[in-house]
Parts: structure tokens; sequence; C-alpha cells
């Protein structure tokens, strides 16, 4: 999964990728997703042997990468509900809270996925753990 | 986790920057002072985390270093959360690529794991999971992480993370699944956990291990299928886990792909009767509700309601073959087809035409209500969405709908994008030729067809066209008038002088026009035209020197005019053309200028640049897992080897408008049945060998669980009682005979002060011949998963005899449950041939003995066996177990008053037998008994000979 607006703000990976092909496949998915068109065209676009389910909020694209089996959909939802607890744990997300708090933005991350698989799907759950781990020293 | 002054100052510095090189110089300059400050001694904590903070972000920024990585394993040592955090942040991103100090990393995972302050072992675990790529991680940690999947004492937080874990170092390494055998009997209770994080966790590494090896998990069908059924029929869910009014949208889903996974193909492996009714219910229930449901508000409710539906949708596809079901879906799909949302749209079509290609009559009858609207979403916003429906009309289209469907798509030629364009026409001429019924018509669309698509339109079609009306005498005149009329009309493609150049030089004389004036118009074409069009022209002409004398003149002028033509093409043609005609002797001209043979092409070269239906259907076909998996983009297969005819499909009339000669595109070519053939077959190999697996060998009896024995022997006579039972919980049984069917009933009881958890119970059938089985098992009602402390569940099923089977091939069945521990049970079922039995009819004595050597000639139906029983036993006992067990005893028959003579039946499915027997006791001896046993049916006596010796000398 990455997020990318002009430039990368976040990427994280779940397969072990070298940094080199990283460069390249983050340039690769940034052109292919800025040359479509978001009014008119669905969210999802076949990339390499997967599919990629993006959205765009304000300047950001919260974009991943999945198979191309799964339930695309669902995935764009789950989009939907990361940038839904981004909201309400910054309190009005907006992309300095991302550039300024980039090693909070993984510890969401880490509460709703791992493996590259869903680990939580309740806002209350993720952003209870959150704001518990806020209070730790 | 307090912001860092020092990190915000240096993010806004670079933020301010305002060219690259600032930017660059800031970095540098960074990076010299943070080199420097990490060679201070005694550096703190915080100013640590702060340097890591700013080198992540100039890590995040694409420049590179080549320091840090052992303050980043220094903070990942720390005993504060926030250093700790940062700290295995920077590890799993500096890491991977500088490999040294392994030994630190690993002996730092394992005291966090150990840990006792569980915030520590979630930072270890989460590290763990986006780390591991190789053996050595999963040969290193996975005791230690499959001990926190088991532990009790771990929590729902620390078990969902170690769980996940668990399946990155699956992904990296697929044997531990070997190396940990119960890793799937301890994951899958899970799978029913009241806390659904952990339990959408265990459905992902359920389906990863059944990806690698489905047999591990034959029982979590029944546990999926039973949470399903909680969240959608029972809307069982926490409120934390509703997203906008639906319950557990994604783990619904997630389960929906795994029951996909589970059953890869329903009718090599069918759901039991059980299952498949839970499954029915679920599945229409979600659509159901998805329908059903007003307008929804917001757009998250109405998204997240559309995912459930097709996530439903593709179940049901995959594993309910009932046309209803089916049709519902089709149903639902098609009212999703006005959603305002491209995506809803876009999904919708890429479902239905999965649904389609299974091409089921009534499903196909259902889309085509809905036929407006696909041709309306020809017209989408979205090209994604257009591509789609145009191969949706491809796949559903009949011949009923043939000429509907190919007006819609000349329409739509007319006003398509140019990148479509080419597409469309050939679906077009392929739909015409495959389903039209009428020639006339035929000729017609292709004529509108060549008009319309212009010069979009593909060699192949023109030449299709023209093999076809070579090939039927009956449509030569219309095709003829048809394309004389269309360049009469002053604007056509130059696609439609090939074909009128082609047509009228062949077919011309067959028109009331007369040939001069075919001809003229021809002629007056010549100028405008390409030279490979006029190469056709010129061709042409020499047919009309052949067929009309009063032209010849003309001809031959042309001829010689265009020899000095620039084209080399042309001007070799004129010349041969001219010196062909001006040679004394006009029998090699006549030679040339033959009426055309039929063609004997069996391929319309059309199919190769569109692949058949057959291939489209596999396009949607998704997810078998040991089929190999196809391409799902619906571009043209390119690869030759899919060039293969069209299969005629299972539909009424198919019949193609070719006369007989030219039978050739409807009939499947030899290399296609072959192909059809050999992946059957493959099939059937594959499916062979999950049978097999499946069945423990038959040879020895599979090892059962300890304290078998008593239940099994009381079983075996008494019709009812406890089966097992121990500290935990206690099974009671209870059978129903019913001609060839044992009806059964277990009621499972928890006796201990816990709840047990995860129950599966599985009824495996020891068959050694699959194909001809002694019985069959019918699952009516699973056992549910979850029993509280003295409270009961019943499993019920049914075992249907057909024929007579070894005692050793009865079905045993498999129970594993969590309840403090796991618990596995194997024990075997009084389910022998044996039990089917019900008292003969009483016989007098004669009758008896007119049997009994009746059945003597039998090859095979007498057993005669003396056995020595370990204790004394006496005959009243002995004739009260023989009358349990189902025998009539009869008296006065024998002359021993110490004999016992008895007769039983057997209503087996594949017919009856009777039983006749005899067992002499001796009177000096109590342990000592003679069996004769005589039966109808050849081989039945020595098998129930070995049930009652085994049952005596056990009881």
């Amino acid at each position: 999964m990455l997020e990318s607006a002009r430039d990368l703000r976040i990427s994280k990976w779940y397969t072990s990728v070298p940094d080199k092909q990283k460069k390249q496949t983050i340039l690769k998915v940034h052109r292919l997703i800025s040359s479509r068109d978001h009014q008119k065209q669905s969210n999802f676009v076949n990339f390499e042997n997967q599919k990629l389910v993006y959205r765009r909020y304000n300047g950001l694209f919260f974009v991943m990468a999945v198979d191309v089996q799964d339930n695309e959909l669902s995935y764009l939802e789950m989009v939907h509900l990361t940038v839904e607890v981004l909201d309400s744990y910054f309190n009005n997300v907006c992309e300095l809270d991302i550039i300024f708090n980039f090693y909070k933005v993984y510890q969401v991350l880490d509460e709703m996925f791992l493996s590259g698989e869903f680990q939580e799907t309740s806002k209350q759950v993720v952003l209870d753990r959150l704001h518990y781990l806020d209070n730790l020293e | 986790m307090s912001q860092m002054k020092g990190l915000v100052q240096f993010i806004t510095d670079i933020r301010n920057s305002k060219e690259q090189e600032q930017e660059d110089r800031r970095v540098q300059s960074e990076l010299v002072h943070i080199q420097k400050q990490f060679q201070q001694p005694n550096l703190s904590g915080y100013h640590r985390k702060k340097y890591i903070c700013k080198l992540l972000y100039i890590y995040l920024m694409g420049h590179e270093f080549t320091f840090g990585l052992s303050e980043a394993m220094a903070l990942a040592r720390s005993r504060v959360y926030s250093e700790k955090t940062i700290g295995y942040l920077a590890l799993s991103l500096f890491y991977q690529t500088r490999t040294e100090d392994v030994d630190t990393v690993f002996e730092t995972i394992h005291n966090d794991l150990a840990h006792q302050k569980e915030d520590f072992v979630c930072l270890a675990l989460q590290f763990l999971s986006s780390v591991a790529d190789s053996e050595a991680y999963s040969r290193a940690f996975e005791e230690q992480v499959f001990q926190l999947i088991r532990s009790p004492l771990s929590s729902s937080l620390v078990r969902k993370k170690a769980v996940l874990t668990m399946l990155q170092l699956l992904k990296i390494d697929p044997l531990l699944v070997t190396r940990q055998p119960s890793l799937v009997s301890r994951v899958a209770p899970l799978i029913n956990d009241s806390d659904f994080g952990v339990s959408i966790a265990a459905v992902s590494l359920v389906q990863h291990v059944a990806k690698l090896d489905l047999d591990l998990c034959a029982s979590c069908t029944t546990l999926a299928l039973e949470k399903l059924h909680k969240i959608v029929v029972e809307a069982e869910c926490p409120a934390s886990h509703m997203y906008h009014g639906i319950p557990a949208p994604w783990l619904t889903v997630k389960l929906f792909q795994l029951l996909e996974t589970l059953v890869p193909n329903i009718d090599a492996m069918p759901l039991d009767q059980a299952n498949m009714h839970t499954v029915r219910t679920v599945i229409q229930r979600a659509i159901s509700m998805a329908i059903s449901q007003l307008p929804l508000v917001s757009a998250e409710a109405r998204h997240t309601r559309d995912f459930v539906l097709l996530g439903a949708v593709s179940l049901a596809a995959h594993v309910d073959p009932s046309a209803d079901q089916s049709t519902i879906a089709a149903d639902a799909l098609c009212q999703l087809l006005q959603s305002a949302e491209t995506n809803t749209r876009y999904l919708s079509l890429a479902a239905l035409a999965k649904l389609a290609a299974r091409n089921d009559e009534p499903v196909l009858m259902t889309i085509n209500k809905h036929i407006e609207q696909i041709f309306s979403l020809l017209r989408d916003r979205d090209v994604s969405v257009r591509r789609l429906s145009l191969d949706l009309m491809y796949i559903i289209c009949n011949s009923d709908t043939v000429q509907q469907m190919c007006q819609r798509l000349l329409e739509y030629l007319s006003v398509t994008d140019f990148a479509m364009k080419s597409e469309v026409a050939v679906k077009i001429a392929v739909l015409a030729e495959k389903f039209a019924t009428n020639a006339t018509w035929y000729v017609t669309t292709m004529m509108k067809l060549i008009s319309g698509a212009g010069n979009y339109l593909d060699e192949e079609v023109r030449q299709r066209l023209i093999q076809i009306v070579v090939n039927n005498d009956s449509i030569q005149a219309t095709a003829c008038r048809l394309c004389y009329s269309a360049l009469k009309s002053g604007t056509y493609p130059e696609s439609m002088v090939k074909v009128a150049a082609f047509l009228l030089g062949e077919f011309g004389t067959q028109l009331d026009t007369p040939l001069v004036q075919q001809f003229e118009l021809l002629y007056s074409c010549y100028f405008q035209t390409s030279v490979t069009a006029r190469c056709v022209l010129l061709s042409s002409f020499l047919k009309f020197y052949v067929h009309e004398p009063q032209l010849r003149p003309r001809i031959l002028e042309l001829y010689q005019q265009e020899s000095n033509s620039f084209s080399a093409e042309i001007q070799q043609r004129c010349l041969e053309y001219s010196k062909l005609v001006t040679l004394p002797d006009s029998s090699l001209l006549n030679l040339v200028v033959v009426a055309m043979p039929p063609f004997q092409s069996k391929i319309s070269p059309l199919i190769s640049r569109l692949g058949n239906v057959q291939q489209l259907q596999q396009s949607f076909q998704l997810n078998l897992p040991y089929a190999a998996r196809s391409s799902s983009s619906l571009e043209r297969p390119k690869s030759p080897k899919k060039a293969a005819p069209p299969r005629p499909r299972s539909r009424k009339n198919t019949n193609p408008i070719m006369s007989p000669p030219l039978n050739s595109t409807t009939t499947p070519s030899l290399t296609d049945l072959d192909d059809s053939s050999r992946s059957m077959s493959h099939f059937s190999d594959s499916q062979f060998s999950y049978n097999s697996a499946a069945n423990p060998s038959v040879d020895h009896l599979p090892a059962f669980s300890p304290n078998w024995k008593e239940g099994y022997y009381r079983l075996l006579h008494y019709d009812q009682g406890i089966f097992y039972e121990d500290s935990l919980f206690k099974i009671l049984f209870r059978l129903r005979r019913n001609h060839a069917q044992l009806h059964y009933e277990l009621s499972y009881s928890n006796k201990s002060p816990g709840t047990i958890t995860g129950l599966t119970s599985e009824v495996i059938a020891n068959l050694s011949n699959a194909e001809d089985p002694g019985y069959v098992i019918k699952i009516i009602k699973h056992p549910e998963s979850t029993i509280t402390s003295n409270s009961k569940s019943v499993q019920i099923f049914d075992v249907t005899v057909r024929k007579p089977y070894l005692d050793r091939e009865a079905p045993s069945i498999s129970i594993s449950f969590v309840c403090g521990t796991l618990c596995q049970y194997k024990l075997r079922l009084p389910a022998v041939v044996g039990k089917i039995m019900v008292r003969g009819t009483p016989l007098p004595k004669e009758s008896f003995f007119t049997r009994w050597r009746q059945v003597s000639s039998l090859p095979g139906g007498e057993c005669q066996k003396v056995i020595r029983l370990s204790s004394p036993m006496q005959t009243v006992i002995l004739s009260r177990t023989m009358q349990l067990f189902g025998f009539n005893l009869l008296k006065n028959i024998d002359y021993n008053m110490h004999n016992i003579v008895c007769t039983g039946i057997l209503s087996m499915a594949a017919g009856g037998a009777g039983c006749l027997m005899r067992i002499e006791t001796n009177p000096q001896d109590a342990r000592v008994l003679r069996i004769t046993m005589r039966c109808t049916v050849s081989g039945l006596a020595d098998i129930l000979v070995g049930t009652l010796t085994d049952l005596l000398d056990n009881i």
C-alpha cells in the first residue's frame, strides 16, 4: 500500500522488494494514476499482475495494490475506513498532519493491516488502541 | 507520543526550501550533524529518537545514507515504548538492505516476544511480520509465535497479530505447515472467535493454508458457514464492527472468499446437505437484504452494500449450481447496473459476465430481460464499462436476441470511439455468423457493418463475408444487389469497394442490372481508391472482360494506361492482364477466370481475432486453486493455440445459416474436442488424488482415541446409549434403522465448567472403493461450534448402506474443539453393514431347513467359524445380544436346546439379503462357540461373522 500526492508521502510494503525496485514501482504507479480521468473512470486499474485500488482525497491519493481476484470494492471502502480513522485520530486530518506525523501514520497502518491482510476493521477498536498508545511514555 | 521540536523545525526547513539545491544542502548538513551526534557517548534516548526520526524523514524523501542502523537497533532495545516504536520502524525500513547484525535483531525480537508487556509483544510481532522474508525467520520464530496463538493468556489483540504474523511466516516458508501440523486445528476455531479482529485474521490464515493444502482445512467449511450465518442471518455483531449500519462487511466478504477457496469445485466435491442448506440461506439473505434496502443515504453504506452483494453473488455462482439462486443473483446484479457509481456498474458487469459464462439458460434469460440497461452502458462515461458491457453482450447473445443485438451494436458502431470500432465490428460479424437463422438478414447486416465500420473494418471480416457468400448460392444475388446500391448511394468506405469489386466480378451476372452499368459504377470508384483497392478492381475487371464482350476495349485501354502506373503492384498486374487478354488463344484466359470454388477453410479468420466464447468465459472463471489462472484481462487472446473455432453452445437453435458444404464454423474441430477432453481428464486426475489423500489407508484401522472401544461395542448392539464420555464432555448416541438407512443423532454435552468453542465434527468415510461405495454419508445437521457449560448440541446424519462392506471400511468420526486447550478425538462409528439388520420372519422348522439348504449352494454364501472367547458367556446373554443386534431368535428348530438359531434381513439399497445363523455352544466350555452363517448375498456371511466375533470378544 502506498499513498502519494505530487510527492510520495508514505509507503508501506507487505512484500520484500529491494529499494531500487520500490522507487521504480512508485514512479510507475504515480504515472498510471495521474493519467487516469478521475471524473469518469472507475477507481480500479490493472497494474502488472495486480490491481490498484485508489481514491483521491483533496490533493492526496491513497493507493492500494491488491490481487486480481480480490473484491475491489471492499478494498476501496477499506481505504475510506483508513481515511476515517486518520481523520478522527488527527482531528480533521490534512496533508500537513501526515507529513509532520509520518511515524504516527505508520502506527495507524500497523493497527489496521498486518502481513498485507486486514487486521482490524472496527474504527472504534483502532482509535481506542491508538489513544491508549499515545498515552504511553 | 509528544511532538519533537527539532524534527518539526527540520521538516519545516525542508518545506521552506525554494530550490532542490537548497534542500539538498540542508539535508547534507543535517546528515553530518546527526552523524556527529551519534558519536557522542552519552546520547539520551530522546535525542536518539529525534535523530532517527530525522533520518527516517530523509529516507522517505529518497536520499541515501549509510549509517544509523546501530542507533536504530539501540532504540529498538529501549524500554521506553515511544523509543522502541521508532526504533522498530527505522529498523524495518533500513534493515532490509544491510544485513549485518542479524543475531542482535533476532535476539531483540525474541526478547520482546517473550516480554511481559503486551505492547512490546505487539511491536515485535508487527516488526517481524514486516521484515520476515526468508526461512531463517520462520525457523527462528514459528514456535514462539505459535505459542502466542495457543496461549490462553494471550489477549485478542496479541492473538490477531500473532495469527497474521504466522501467515507472513507461512507466505515465505510454506513448509511451515508440515512442521506445525496442529496449526490449522488451533487457528480454525478462531474463525468463530467472539473478537471479530481475531476472526478476520484467522480467516486470512486458513484461506492461505487452504490454497497450499486443501485437505488440511476440510473441517473449516462448517465453521466459516456458522460464523456467516451468525453475522448475515442472525445479525450477531458487536456495535464496534457495524459499518454504516452493515454488520462486519469485510469479515463477511472474507468468509465468502474463504468458502470459494475451500470448495474449489462444487461438482467434484459437493457440500453436505446441512452445509448446502446454510450456504443457500446465507446467500439468499445477503442478496435479498442488499436488494430490499431502501436507497441508502451515505455513499459508504451504498458501497458497502454493493461489495457484500458482489461477494455473495460470486459465491453463489461458485457453489450453488441451482438455477434459482443464480437467477436471483443475476437479477440483483442487473439492478446494480443503474447505479450512479462507475465502480459499481463496472463490477456488476464483471460479475454478470462471470455468471453468464456458466451458460445456464434461466440466467441468460434473466440477463436478457435487462438488455436495454446493458445497451445503455455501451454509452457509459468510462471506457472500461463500455468494454465490459460489450463483452457481456457477446456472451449472452443467442439466436433469439442476435437480430436485436446486432442492430444495437450497429447503431453503437457509428458513435463509438475509434479505439473500439474494430472490436465492435468483429463482434458483430462473429455474432451474426454464429446465430443467424436467416441468410438474407445475415448479408444485410454484414453490408450495414461494412458501410458503418468503414476503414476500421478488419481485413478478416471482409474475407469471411466473401467466403460465406461464395459458399452459399442463395445469398449471392442479394449480396450483389446490396453492395451495388451501397456504391450507388455515393458514400461508401473503401472496404465496400473491395467487397463490391469481388462480388460483382464473380456473381454480377445474377443481377438484373446490366454488367455494363455495374462496370461503370466500379470504374467510377477506381480513381478515388487506394492501391490495394485498385488491385482488387483490376482483377474484377478481368472477369468483366470475360463475361461482357462489349466492355473489352475499355478494359484493355485501362490496363494499358495503368501499365505506366507509379505503383509496381498495379503496373505488374496491368501488364500481365493485358498480355493475357491479348493472347490469340483464349484458353489460358478461360483457365484463369473460372468461377470461385467453395472455400474449404474450416476456421473463421475472425475467431483468431476475437477468441471464442469459451475463452471469454474462461477469462471470467476466477480463482480455482488448481486450474491454471487464466488472464482475467478481456483483451483478445493472442496465442495461436487459442485460435480454435467456436464450439456450439448448449443452447437451442444454434443452426448456422450456412448450407452443409460450408458447415465449417459451428462444427467443433478435433483439436477442440481434444482440448476439452484433456482438461476433463486432468480434472478427474486431480480429483482422484484428492479423494485418495482424504481417505486413511484402509489396510490399517486408523488410530483412534483411547477409550473408543467401550462406546463402540456398546452401540454395536444397542441403538441408544453413551457413545463417549470423559471429564470434559459426553456424546449420547441414538440410532434409528430405516431399511437401508441408518439415521444417527449424536448429542454433545459440555460437562466442563468452561465453554467449548470451535467444535467441529467430521464423519469420515473410510471406503476403499469410492467409485462404487458400500455406503453414502449425508450430513443433515452439524453441531454448533460453541457449547456453553452444561448445555448440549446435536449432530444428525444418515448413513445409507448400498452393498456389503468390510467393518474396517465403516465410517469414523473426528471431533475437535477448544476447551482450555485443544482437544481432538477420533472415534470408530458403529455403522457396520450389520447395523441395518432387522428381524426376519419367524419360520417353521421345515421351511427353515429348506432355505438353509438352498442358500448353501450359493458360492460365498456360507461362513463357519469356531471362536474362543476370552471369558465365558452364558447362552442367555448370547441370545439377548443376538436379539439386540437385530436377529430374530427361532425356538424349537435346533434339536440341541443350547444352540441358537436365528434369522435376519438386510435391506441394502442395491438389493436385500436374508441371513440364517446357527450358533452352537459347548456346555462344557462356555468360552467356545461355533457360528455358521448363511446369506443370500455372496460375501456377506464372512463380514457378519467378523462383526459378531469382534462384538462377542469385546463385551
